[in-house]
């Protein structure tokens, strides 16, 4: 395995994913036939049901059986499976900086989205990627080839934590050039215009897409158990102050607690699923603990 | 206010200690590059004013903390007259009654009393000066009266101060250390009592005590601090051996003769406890009881014992041991003899016809019948005589018919007399009323009585016979034990004496506190016997003759036994001159050729003293005198006459309250300061005494209180730092 790859895909976490099966929530449209249902009813594989023929129609989806049996000329219809389709959003901007235990948010989110890649590209399915802070920086055409992971990863690479984040914004840019359905995931911790965000996640969702907000937040984020006398630096650009974080912690835990709630509210109304990742736990219990949230039955 | 060290106040400027820690803290801080700033900064926004607030108070306590501790260390007082830091008269006035031998809690209260004044006086600022006075007798030659700056010295007189057997006299003492205060020119002055303070002897003081403690405040800057050293929540219970002294003033040899003992239980709580005690003559065991003894009442127990030998003996009456060792004995010093010895003084002595000397009737009187355990040896001589006789070798005196006594021979007759004999003086023709009126009795105090002795008195003749006349005793008038013997049947024919002649008497010049008794009167009403309790002797005044010039009763059945029971209550106990109590003078009085003559004394903590003479001009003796009685125990005079050694014993008996140990509290005497009592500190002997120190100079020290402060403001920085950080602190 190539350096690169092992940076981000561990044998671990690929011996886990081998196990696990990423499916979509609902309706996906590929443009190959896939493991996956298509919204569009044609004349592939699966037998879906009869209509009667208009004129125009192919004649070759004729169902003769029937016009033996009825004299009436129906029309045969397929439900075609079709391959998934998922874009893979990761925030870059600064606040992804922060990591208390040597594994930034933003380290943590390149190994969550390439694990996931690998995971869509290994059911045959398509990978689109992005990478953005207070736009898009880096876009990936869709592709099905396990060579996307490298892609991504070599995008990722060098990638630091830089810029403001605003997803909404990223979010709306890439919708614009989404295409056909899918899911788009997005990762991030989401420090942002709340706002903005579900103005972008009504786009996606506007646009068939399923959408998931993987919030990735450090533990210390969620706690706050810092103590002593501390110069906190704004990633940013939100300045700078000197306090003693135990003696505010309660007050920006109620803060923080808000701003996940709104976040956790916001995402039901848009309909988008949301889950949140913890840097302290590795990355398979949380790809895990994702990927079981899910629904696993098919959908009719 | 004032401070005892005011240069440590400079560790005020340590206040500003937590500032700069604060500052610094600032400066010292982790850097911490963090995502979610915006809500960090709401929670900032939200709470700031809070925890600037917090900050601040915070600050303030720690700030305050540190200037208290430094104010704790300067020592602050409370003076309630501005007195300052420095030099001062520290007067100590030690208790050392008997009662300060009490246990406490493995040593005595007189040891620890002294350790503590030890310890104080090592604490007294440098310039200081120290004065010591024995609270029992605070003119005492071992006291230290003129304030020294020399503290070692007051430590040395601290531990050289005697225990003695005298009773604490507050009044004397707080009036002595008043005039120390009075004398000196420091401007803070205390008095120290250390003492049980005895309700025996603080409370029945009275009113002189509590003039004596305000006189002493009203000086300027002077405070008075009490140190209780006996137990104060408890009075402990104490037996004590409260009387000692034998049936009979003359004790015959080979003869088991009784021993009267006392034993008195001081006791909250009511209920018997059984008492050892052994009587031990001359250090061997002579008898022993055991008895039980109630709380609320003394219990008398007899003993009985024999002397071997005659002369002095030492009688020691031991109970078992208790609280408080020095009221668990008491001494009796004794004299064993072999008789009694009666020397007669006839003024009308015929030694060619004896039965016309008074003498005659009153040695047949005296030896008729006379007991094996009181034989009586009589001696007689002239009335010439007297002033040659060697008084120290009898009990008794008779002078019958003598018609006058030179006044020096007369003096040491009162003074022989006082100090525990018995005379008895008979009238008659040969009496100069003149002499005896100016001489014997002349006045109660110098004299046997006051008695006017006027003309005679003769009893009227029969108008028909021409017969002399008699006057007959009183029997109504019988008064007192010699007399009051005599009554119903057992008038013995007293009543059928008569007497031709009698003078006249007037006693109107005593009081009652003289204890001048007529015992009996002619049928006439003058007095014919009057008897008087004299100092340690006896005294009686017969109006007649001893022989039958003025009437019958020499020939009378009744004279025997009528001069048998005189003989019985003249030798009849008292507190006798050999038995004192402390500090009283004991007095040897030896004749003038003795001037030369060494007399030593040995005390009962085995010094020797050298007993020097004072002539006696009116008695012409050479007269000894010993004051320091002040320890309890047994004290010997040793001389040589001749080649044979003389020798008198006597003994010296703590004061029987000295057992109760019941003791007052501050409340009594702040209430006997009065206004002045909030210059009164009360403390004990667990009272470290370098803390008084401060509290004695004019006020109270505060450096506890600011202290405690400190530590109170520090739990509630704690506590606040705690609650202020969320209790994450």
């Amino acid at each position: 395995m190539p350096p690169i790859l092992s940076r981000y895909l561990r044998p671990e976490v690929i011996s886990q994913l081998e196990r696990i099966e990423f499916r979509p929530r609902g309706l996906v449209e590929g443009n190959l036939a896939g493991g996956h249902k298509s919204p569009f009813h044609g004349f592939a594989v699966e037998f879906a049901g009869h209509r009667g023929y208009v004129p125009g129609d192919d004649i070759r989806h004729i169902d003769w059986k029937v016009y033996y049996k009825s004299g009436r000329y129906v029309l045969k219809q397929y439900e075609e499976e079709t391959n998934l389709v998922a874009h893979l959003l990761l925030d870059a901007s600064e606040s992804m900086e922060y990591g208390s235990r040597g594994t930034s948010k933003l380290e943590c989110g390149k190994q969550l989205a390439s694990a996931l890649a690998y995971l869509i590209l290994n059911q045959r399915d398509k990978v689109g990627a992005a990478i953005f802070d207070s736009e898009l920086r880096v876009t990936l055409p869709t592709s099905n080839s396990i060579a996307q992971v490298h892609h991504m990863m070599t995008a990722y690479e060098g990638r630091g934590p830089t810029g403001e984040s605003q997803v909404g914004r990223a979010v709306s840019q890439y919708a614009a050039k989404a295409g056909r359905r899918g899911i788009v995931v997005v990762l991030s911790d989401f420090f942002t215009d709340l706002e903005r965000l579900f103005d972008g996640v009504r786009r996606l969702k506007f646009d068939k897409h399923e959408v998931v907000l993987l919030q990735i937040v450090d533990d210390d984020e969620l706690t706050f158990p810092l103590r002593g006398m501390t110069r906190f630096v704004g990633l940013e650009n939100l300045g700078e102050r000197i306090i003693e974080p135990q003696r505010l912690r309660d007050s920006y835990l109620r803060k923080f607690n808000a701003f996940l709630d709104a976040l956790t509210a916001g995402a039901e109304l848009c309909r988008a699923d949301y889950f949140r990742v913890n840097t302290s736990l590795s990355l398979t219990a949380n790809l895990v603990g994702y990927l079981n949230s899910r629904p696993t039955g098919r959908r009719t | 206010m004032g401070f005892l060290h005011p240069i440590l106040l400079a560790g005020l400027a340590l206040g500003a200690l937590p500032i700069i820690i604060h500052l610094l803290t600032r400066r010292r801080h982790k850097v911490v590059r963090w995502g979610a700033m915006k809500y960090l900064l709401e929670a900032i926004e939200e709470t700031s004013k809070r925890v600037q607030i917090e900050d601040l108070i915070l600050l303030a306590m720690r700030v305050l903390i540190i200037c208290l501790l430094a104010l704790a260390v300067a020592r602050p007082k409370f003076n309630r007259q501005a007195a300052g830091p420095g030099p001062r008269l520290a007067v100590l006035l030690v208790d050392n009654s008997p009662s300060m031998q009490a246990d406490r809690g493995g040593s005595t209260r007189w040891d620890q009393a002294r350790a503590w004044a030890r310890s104080l006086l090592n604490s007294l600022p440098a310039g200081s000066r120290v004065a010591v006075l024995p609270l029992c007798n605070p003119t005492d030659p071992a006291a230290l009266r003129d304030p020294t700056a020399q503290v070692l010295l007051a430590a040395d007189v601290v531990d050289e101060l005697p225990a003695s057997a005298l009773s604490a006299d507050p009044v004397s003492a707080i009036r002595a250390a008043s005039e120390i205060v009075g004398g000196s020119d420091l401007p803070n002055r205390s008095v120290y009592v250390l003492s049980d303070f005895q309700a025996t002897d603080w409370r029945d003081s009275g009113n002189r005590l509590a003039d004596a403690v305000r006189a002493l405040l009203a000086q300027q800057n002077t405070t008075l601090t009490a140190v209780a050293c006996g137990e104060q929540d408890r009075t402990p219970s104490n037996v004590a051996v409260t009387r000692l002294d034998r049936t009979w003033r003359v004790i015959k040899v080979g003869r088991d003769i009784q021993l009267n003992g006392e034993l008195q239980r001081f006791a909250a709580a009511d209920g018997d406890m059984d008492v050892a005690t052994t009587i031990q003559i001359d250090r061997q065991k002579a008898d022993a009881r055991s008895a039980g003894v109630q709380a609320s009442e003394p219990r008398r127990l007899d003993y009985y014992a024999r002397f071997d030998a005659p002369g002095d003996h030492e009688v020691t009456l031991q109970s078992a041991s208790d609280i408080s060792p020095a009221d668990n004995v008491r001494y009796l010093a004794v004299e064993a003899r072999e008789e009694v010895r009666v020397l007669i003084v006839d003024g009308d002595r015929h030694l060619d016809a004896p039965v016309q000397s008074e003498s005659f009737y009153l040695r047949y009187a005296l030896a008729f019948g006379q007991s094996d355990a009181v034989p009586i040896s009589v001696d007689i001589i002239d009335g010439e005589d007297i002033r040659n006789a060697r008084l120290d070798r009898y009990d008794v005196v008779m002078l019958a018919n003598v018609s006058q006594v030179p006044p020096a021979a007369a003096g040491e007759l009162v003074q022989w007399v006082r100090a525990g004999h018995a005379a008895v003086i008979f009238l008659g023709d040969l009496v100069d009323t003149q002499s005896y009126n100016s001489g014997f009795l002349a006045d109660a105090k110098g004299g046997f009585l006051r008695a006017h002795l006027g003309a005679p008195i003769d009893a009227p003749r029969d108008r028909q016979t021409g017969a002399v006349g008699l006057f007959n005793l009183a029997v109504a008038s019988f008064a007192g034990p010699i007399m009051t013997f005599f009554s119903g049947d057992d008038l013995a024919d007293l009543d059928k004496a008569g007497f031709s002649r009698a003078l006249e008497i007037d006693l109107a010049g005593n009081t009652a506190a003289d204890n001048v008794r007529v015992d009996a009167a002619l049928s006439n009403g003058v007095p014919l016997l009057v008897t008087r309790e004299l100092g340690e002797g006896r005294f009686a005044l017969l109006n007649t003759t001893a022989d039958v010039a003025w009437g019958n009763l020499a020939i009378n059945p009744g004279f025997t036994p009528m001069m048998q029971r005189l003989l019985v209550w003249l030798l009849a106990p008292t507190a006798t001159s050999t038995n004192l109590t402390p500090s009283q003078t004991w007095e040897l009085s030896l004749p003038l050729e003795t001037m030369d003559t060494p007399v030593t004394l040995k005390r009962p903590d085995g010094r020797t003293v050298v007993l020097e003479p004072v002539v006696d001009a009116a008695r012409q003796r050479a007269v000894r005198t010993y004051s320091d009685t002040t320890l309890a125990g047994f004290y010997r005079v040793t001389w040589d006459v001749g080649d044979q050694q003389q020798s008198r014993l006597f003994s010296v008996n703590v004061s029987s309250r000295e057992g109760d140990l019941a003791a007052i509290d501050a409340g009594y005497l702040r209430e006997l300061a009065g206004p002045a009592s909030p210059d009164i500190v009360w403390e004990t002997l667990q009272t470290p005494a370098d803390r008084l120190v401060g509290a004695r100079a004019g006020g109270r020290e505060l450096w506890l209180w600011v202290l405690g402060a400190a530590l109170g403001l520090l739990v509630a920085e704690q506590y606040l730092g705690r609650r202020f950080s969320g209790g994450t602190r």
